[in-house]
Order: structure tokens, then C-alpha cells, then sequence
């Protein structure tokens, strides 16, 4: 397809989404849903994504998506909610807001701050459309040339990195994190053979473990322990007049707000790491650039609207390998993921082939989920902070029961249950003992991947590893891997401070 | 950057954290470092533990992988070789798996984490802050729900019960109450355990119809009465356990029909109230 024949192929699926009602509804709903979901301290963006998931069963591969996209942006974006008029942030994303975000809403500007916070968002998330417009295709076209062997490495790397950049305690946590899910994609009839792996006689995982109920047991069941075991408490809620889309200061933070989305979309399109991360490294970015670091922590616009922005940029970054490589970006992405799969639409670089205007498609429900939360949150926010009243041990047991009908929704499979709770007390141990879960979900994900690619490359091959070293896209990847596990060793620290050491010292003699 | 992230945990925790301690052990927690390396050595005491199961994993993994696995021989007609082996993979993971549960051991042993370990053996910790018994509760609820009542109990009282009892649990927010009614119901519970592995379910249920689910709404009924008797004379409380009663009733009657009648999902369990529901809603047709 031509730009001019890709432009017009986008404006009639916009138009296409945007005039039937039908559409709209659902983008709306889901819209607030998502903020809802976002404001509520120990629901996330996640979570509402997989649960969701569960009711788009019966609905066509549009409808869902449109239902999906617009949670995901609605979360993301309502996690300011609480960071700004609770300090408490509704969604790790938003964490970074709050150090701001608070000191603005106790200065009585509370509303300022969420026009501030709604128009960055939408900003950040139309960036992010437009790269996922942009690259998306280029890069499933580049993606054709991949073997058998760049696509093990990409999974294994996708696995790796995703290990080394969430695991809040040491590095090798998330790569153990990593293989836990890599086993748990073995259980079940291998893929090339049909030959029953560690399914101990039990017909039900013959077909290995359901990609929703494992996702679903990982990030929900641990939330609800956390946010009950530690009686999370949420206080008065400040209060504010109206919220106004704030254009000037809009305009004054613009260079703030395209290095943000530019953090954002690249955060996004690495596998595993999400918006948290991207909402941290822009606020970081955005005090180091500024003139007046000082100010920061003390109520700074510059700093709500850096952070919000990448967060939200960071949704179109997510699902640009999402699209292209079948990986997700971010454990959100992870979850469309398995919803996509559920509608029969595989992601990866056939994508094109297969379903040719998909990736417009998911572009233009991005726009209209972006617009739809602007105009949610200048219009209704005021009605949706009112369910920050609503206690956790209230809504926390509904989400658990919301979170075991979904998973035995599908296929309504009692079996899914008996899965789902043993992964989400596992996964809640797990992250008591500082292991990550992002990485055992794209383990459990790219499982499959990994192992078709090594065997079939193996085949093809005759057993030889050589074309890693000769193919160049390989050889980069497995250059890269061997970078990432030796930048954790001991050898590699000490190499680098003697390297720093010396290099001091030579600028020092020269002065 | 580090610095920011800390801070904004420091107020998230004062903000969302509500254990209270006695003052010295409070005092001893903020001295600083301290409780850093406290915290390290505790965690460093899982990780020696968490690393022993990840190597018996991992040559667990690998012992499978080798016996139960064809690695060279013919399966279904098609001669193996060892880099298309439905083997290859696991053995992969169980490998690196007992790599990194080595890894994590040295470090586990070079922080101290094995000598806490051996001297936690003898020492029994006694939890202050009543954490163990909210998890405890919590995972009570989600077991006896899942694999108790679901596949036995109609679908609608099973969730009634289990919200019942989690809102109950937390909701009340004092800790002597859910000691109390946790005790409640971990015995309800284990009598209905021992009810349905003696089978007796379904001789009950042969005899007379729904009679299992008569037996769990009267002890749906019975944690009713005795969480009121427990709020008796506390003004907030009895309006707690009246939202508490609304919230566990409420949310059912939307969540169960909206799946069975709209998304038309086959529940696991369709006893007696979802035969009630569906006269309901076929009389109205």
C-alpha cells in the first residue's frame, strides 16, 4: 500500500468506528470504565484489561478491540486521579504524578493539575498513534526477513530484558522470574510433535495453560492480597472546582512534552517494561533538563504533565511489537495479546498478510479512545472521583470474584480456576520475595515462540548454531543477550570502574 | 532519579500503610539502615531457601526431561534427532534454571542469608502486626471458594458466601473480629470438606433435591447472624455489616444473571437459586 492509499484506508476506519453507535457506546463505557479502573487504588490498568477481556467474548474482533484499547488508554490516564487528589497513585504509572501532582491539588489546583494531566495524555497517546502508524508496518516488513533463529533470540531476549529492567531487587530475579514462565509454556503437547510435556496424565493440559486465567491468577489475585493483607486505606479525596484542557501551559511545557512522548513510545516498544517505567525515566529527564530543579517536588507543572505524557505514549510504543513481532511491550499488551489470540488474530509479521488493515485498524481506535478520554475527563471527572469513596474491602472481594468468573468464562472450564489460583498465590510469593511478574508472563507467552523457532532453526540447520554467528540480525541479538548477562557480572562492574577510573584521571592530568 | 522513586515510596507507605507498633520497635524500624539491613537479610533468608527449590527444580526438570521425554527415539512414526527433540527446550530451561538457583544461593550464602536461615530454624517469629492472619483469610476465602463450593455449591450462593465473607473479614477492620469469624468459617468449611469427600453430597442431593444447597445457605445464613451478633452495640459497625450484607447480595444478582442471560455463559453449578432465577426470567417471557 502507498502513504496516500494507507492515509485513506486510516480516515475511512475512523470514520467507519466513529459513525456506528454501537461503537461509540462501547468506546465511551470503556473509556470510564478504564478511568474508574485507573483511579481506584490497587486496580490497574492491567488487570481492568484482562478482566474486560472476559466480557468481549461473544463480541466481533472491532468491537472488542475498541472495548480493550480504550481501558487501556482509560487507566492509564485515571491513575492521575488519585495521585493528584489522594496522593496515593491509582496505577504504578501514575506514581510519578503524585510527587507533583499533590502539592498542586493542596495548593488548591487541584483542577488545573487534571486539565493538565487529561490534555498531556491525550497528547502522549496521539504521539504514540503516530509512531505506531508510522514504524509498525516498516518494522512487520522487516520482520518477514527474520528465520527461525532471529525469532528464539528476539523471544529470548524480549524474556531477558523484561527480567532485567522490572526486577526490583537483583537483576538474575527476573530472569528466574523468566524461566518459571518459559517452563510453564513447556507443560502441555509440544507444538511440532504433539508430544504430552509435563502434563502428568492430565488430559486437561494436554492443550497447555490458558493464556487468560494465567494471566488473570498473575496480576490480579496478588493485588487483591497486597491491597487487603496491607490494609490499604484511602483518605479525603481533595477537592476542585472544574477541570479545563489548560492549552497555554500546554504550549509553554512543549518541548517537556515531545521529549516525554519520545521516552514513552521508546519505553513502550521494549518488551515487558511498561508505563511505570516511562512515567519515572520522563519525570527524571524532565528535572535534570529544567532550569529550576528545585521546584520540583513542590508542585511543578512541567513535572505532571512529563510524566503523564510518557505514560500514555508508552501505549502506542507497547503495541508497536505487539503488532509486528507478536511480543507485548507492556503487561497491558500482554493481556490484548491473549485477547487477540481468543478472536483468532495472531500478531506477528504475517499480520500484514493476514488481516491487511489490522494495524490501521488498531490505530484508529487508539485516536478515537484517546479523544474519547479527553473529552471523559474534561467533562465527567468530577463524577468519577466519587468512587474513590468506595472502601478496598469493598471492591477489592468484587474484583475477586470478577477475576474468577472471567477466567472460567472461558470455555467455561472449571479447570481454568484450579489454574488461576495456584499461579496468583504463586505469583503474589513471587513478588513478596522481590521477583518480578512482567517476566514470567512474557515467559509464559513467548514460550511457545522460543521453542518452535530453536528446533525448527535446529532443523533447518542440521543441528548447527553457526547461522547465529553468520546471519547479521542474529548475530546482533545474541551479541546483545551475551551483553546483558555479562553487564551483570562482577568481571564486567569491576572492567567499568577501572575504565571510569582511568578515564578521570586522564581528564584530571590534562587539566 | 533514585531519590525521587524513594521519596514517593516513603509517602506512598505513610499514606496506604496503617500497622501500628509498639513505639520502640517503631523507633528500632526508623533508624534507618538498620532496618535496610534487617530487611536484606530477611529477604536473603527466602532467597537461600527459594534457591535450594529452584536447583531440586531444575534437576527434577531435567531427570523428567531425560526419562520421560524421547530425545533420539521414534515417537508417533517420526525418528528423532536430538535438536528437534520435544526435549530440548526443557532440558534448556532446567539447565538454566539450576544455573541461576546457583547463583542466587552464593549470593543468598554471601549476605547471610543461610546463617539467618539456620538460626531461624530453632526461633520461632511471632507476627505482631496481624499480617499472617489477613493473608490467611484471604486465602481461605479464594481456596474454599474455587475448590470447595464452586464445583459442588449453585454458582450464585457459592459467590453470595464468598463475598459475604470477604467483605466481613476486612471490612469490620478489627482484627478480633476476623480472628473470629475466620475460626467460623474455616470450621463451616472443613465440615463441608469432610461432607462432600465422604460423598455424602451427593446421597444427600439424591434423597431430597438441592439438599447440599440448603445446607450451605443456612450456613450462608448462620455467618450473618453471628457477624451481627459480634457488631451488637457498635453503631458504625452494625452499619459496616449492614453494607457489608447489601454488598454481598447486590453484586451477585448483577454479576451471575448478566452472564448467564446476556454473555450467555453456562455457570459451573446451577442449583437452586439459578433454577429460581430461571423461572424468574422464563415467566416473564
Amino acid at each position: 500500500m502507498t502513504i496516500l492509499e494507507q492515509l485513506g484506508t486510516f480516515y475511512s476506519q475512523v470514520f467507519q468506528l466513529a459513525f456506528n453507535l454501537e461503537n461509540i457506546i462501547i468506546l465511551f463505557s470503556a473509556t470510564i470504565l478504564g478511568i474508574i479502573f485507573g483511579a481506584m487504588p490497587g486496580l490497574t490498568a492491567t488487570l481492568g484489561v484482562a478482566l474486560l477481556t472476559t466480557l468481549t467474548y461473544g463480541m466481533n474482533t472491532g468491537a472488542a478491540m475498541i472495548a480493550l484499547i480504550s481501558m487501556y488508554v482509560g487507566a492509564v490516564y485515571g491513575g492521575s486521579y488519585s495521585s493528584i487528589l489522594l496522593n496515593i497513585p491509582g496505577t504504578a504509572a501514575a506514581a510519578a504524578t503524585a510527587i507533583d501532582g499533590y502539592p498542586l491539588a493542596c495548593k488548591g489546583e487541584a483542577g488545573k493539575a487534571l486539565g493538565l494531566t487529561t490534555t498531556a495524555s491525550m497528547i502522549g497517546t496521539l504521539i504514540g498513534t503516530f509512531f505506531l502508524a508510522s514504524f509498525a508496518p516498516a518494522i512487520a516488513k522487516m520482520a518477514l526477513q527474520f528465520t527461525s533463529f532471529e525469532f528464539f533470540l528476539l523471544a529470548f531476549f524480549g524474556i531477558l530484558i523484561s527480567g532485567t529492567l522490572t526486577s526490583p531487587d537483583l537483576i538474575y530475579k527476573g530472569w528466574i522470574a523468566g524461566l518459571i514462565g518459559l517452563f510453564m509454556s513447556i507443560i502441555g503437547r509440544d507444538r511440532l510433535q504433539f508430544f504430552p510435556r509435563f502434563t502428568f496424565g492430565l488430559s486437561q493440559l494436554d492443550g497447555g495453560l490458558e493464556l487468560v486465567p494465567v494471566l488473570i491468577g498473575a496480576f490480579g489475585i496478588p493485588q487483591i492480597i497486597q491491597v487487603l493483607r496491607d490494609q490499604l486505606s484511602v483518605g479525603e479525596a481533595k477537592k476542585f472546582q472544574r477541570v479545563l484542557p489548560e492549552f497555554k501551559t500546554i504550549v509553554r511545557n512543549a518541548t517537556h512534552i515531545v521529549r516525554s512522548a519520545l521516552i514513552g513510545v521508546g519505553i513502550g516498544s521494549v518488551p515487558g517494561i511498561g508505563e511505570d517505567i516511562a512515567g519515572w525515566v520522563s519525570y527524571s529527564a524532565a528535572k535534570n533538563s529544567s532550569k529550576h530543579p528545585e521546584t520540583f517536588g513542590k508542585g511543578e507543572y512541567a513535572a505532571v504533565i512529563s510524566s503523564e505524557t510518557a505514560n500514555n505514549a508508552c501505549i502506542g510504543g507497547a503495541l508497536i511489537p505487539l503488532l509486528t513481532l507478536g511480543i507485548p511491550g507492556s503487561p497491558p499488551a500482554a493481556m490484548l495479546l491473549g485477547a487477540l489470540m481468543i478472536h483468532n488474530v495472531n500478531p506477528g509479521p504475517m499480520i500484514t498478510f493476514e488481516h491487511p488493515t489490522f494495524i490501521l485498524e488498531m490505530t484508529a481506535i487508539l485516536l478515537l479512545a484517546s479523544l474519547a478520554m479527553w473529552m471523559t475527563g474534561i467533562l465527567l471527572a468530577k463524577q468519577v472521583v466519587k468512587v474513590l469513596r468506595i472502601p478496598p474491602p469493598i471492591f477489592m472481594p468484587i474484583v475477586g470474584v470478577l477475576c474468577v468468573i472471567g477466567s472460567y468464562s472461558l470455555g467455561s472450564n472449571v479447570f481454568n480456576l484450579y489454574l488461576m489460583v495456584p499461579v496468583g498465590i504463586m505469583a503474589y510469593f513471587m513478588q513478596e520475595m522481590g521477583y518480578p511478574v512482567a517476566p514470567l508472563v512474557i515467559g509464559v507467552i513467548l514460550g511457545p515462540m522460543a521453542d518452535e523457532n530453536l528446533r525448527r532453526a535446529l532443523m533447518v540447520s542440521q543441528g548447527s548454531f553457526l547461522p547465529v554467528i553468520t546471519r547479521p540480525v542474529a548475530l546482533l541479538l545474541f551479541l546483545i543477550i551475551l551483553f546483558t548477562i555479562f553487564s551483570q557480572t562482577l568481571v564486567y562492574k569491576r572492567l567499568k570502574e577501572r575504565v571510569k577510573q582511568r578515564i578521570w584521571n586522564q581528564i584530571r592530568n590534562k587539566k | 532519579m533514585m531519590d525521587d522513586v524513594l521519596r514517593a515510596c516513603r509517602m506512598q507507605a505513610r499514606s496506604m500503610k496503617r500497622v501500628i507498633l509498639p513505639t520502640p520497635i517503631l523507633k528500632l524500624r526508623e533508624s534507618g539502615n538498620l532496618r535496610k539491613v534487617m530487611d536484606k537479610v530477611q529477604l536473603r533468608k527466602k532467597d537461600f531457601i527459594t534457591s535450594i527449590i529452584l536447583i531440586a527444580f531444575g534437576i527434577f526438570m531435567i531427570l523428567y526431561t531425560l526419562t520421560e521425554i524421547p530425545m533420539k527415539d521414534s515417537w508417533g512414526g517420526v525418528m528423532n534427532v536430538w535438536f528437534v527433540s520435544p526435549g530440548l527446550f526443557p532440558l534448556g530451561v532446567g539447565f538454566l534454571i539450576i544455573i541461576m538457583g546457583i547463583v542466587l544461593c552464593n549470593r543468598a550464602i554471601k549476605d547471610g542469608g543461610a546463617k539467618k536461615f539456620m538460626e531461624d530454624l530453632s526461633r520461632r517469629e511471632k507476627d505482631t502486626s496481624g499480617k499472617t492472619l489477613r493473608l490467611l483469610g484471604i486465602l481461605l476465602v479464594i481456596v474454599a471458594y474455587v475448590y470447595l463450593y464452586i464445583p459442588r455449591i449453585d454458582y450464585f450462593l457459592s459467590t453470595m458466601l464468598c463475598l459475604m465473607v470477604f467483605i466481613s473479614f476486612f471490612y469490620f477492620d478489627r482484627p478480633d473480629f476476623l480472628k473470629k469469624l475466620f475460626t467460623f468459617y474455616l470450621v463451616g468449611c472443613l465440615l463441608f470438606l469432610g461432607l462432600f469427600l465422604m460423598k455424602a453430597d451427593k446421597q444427600l442431593n439424591k434423597s431430597f433435591l438441592y439438599t447440599t444447597d440448603g445446607l450451605v445457605f443456612l450456613f450462608f445464613l448462620a455467618f450473618i447472624v453471628y457477624s451481627r451478633v459480634l457488631v451488637h452495640g457498635d453503631g458504625v459497625l452494625k452499619k459496616r455489616w449492614k453494607t457489608t450484607l447489601i454488598m454481598s447480595i447486590v453484586p451477585s444478582l448483577i454479576l451471575i444473571p448478566s452472564f448467564k442471560y446476556f454473555l450467555l455463559v453456562p455457570l459451573p453449578v446451577e442449583g437452586a437459586f439459578i433454577e429460581l432465577m430461571n423461572i424468574i426470567r422464563y415467566s416473564f417471557r
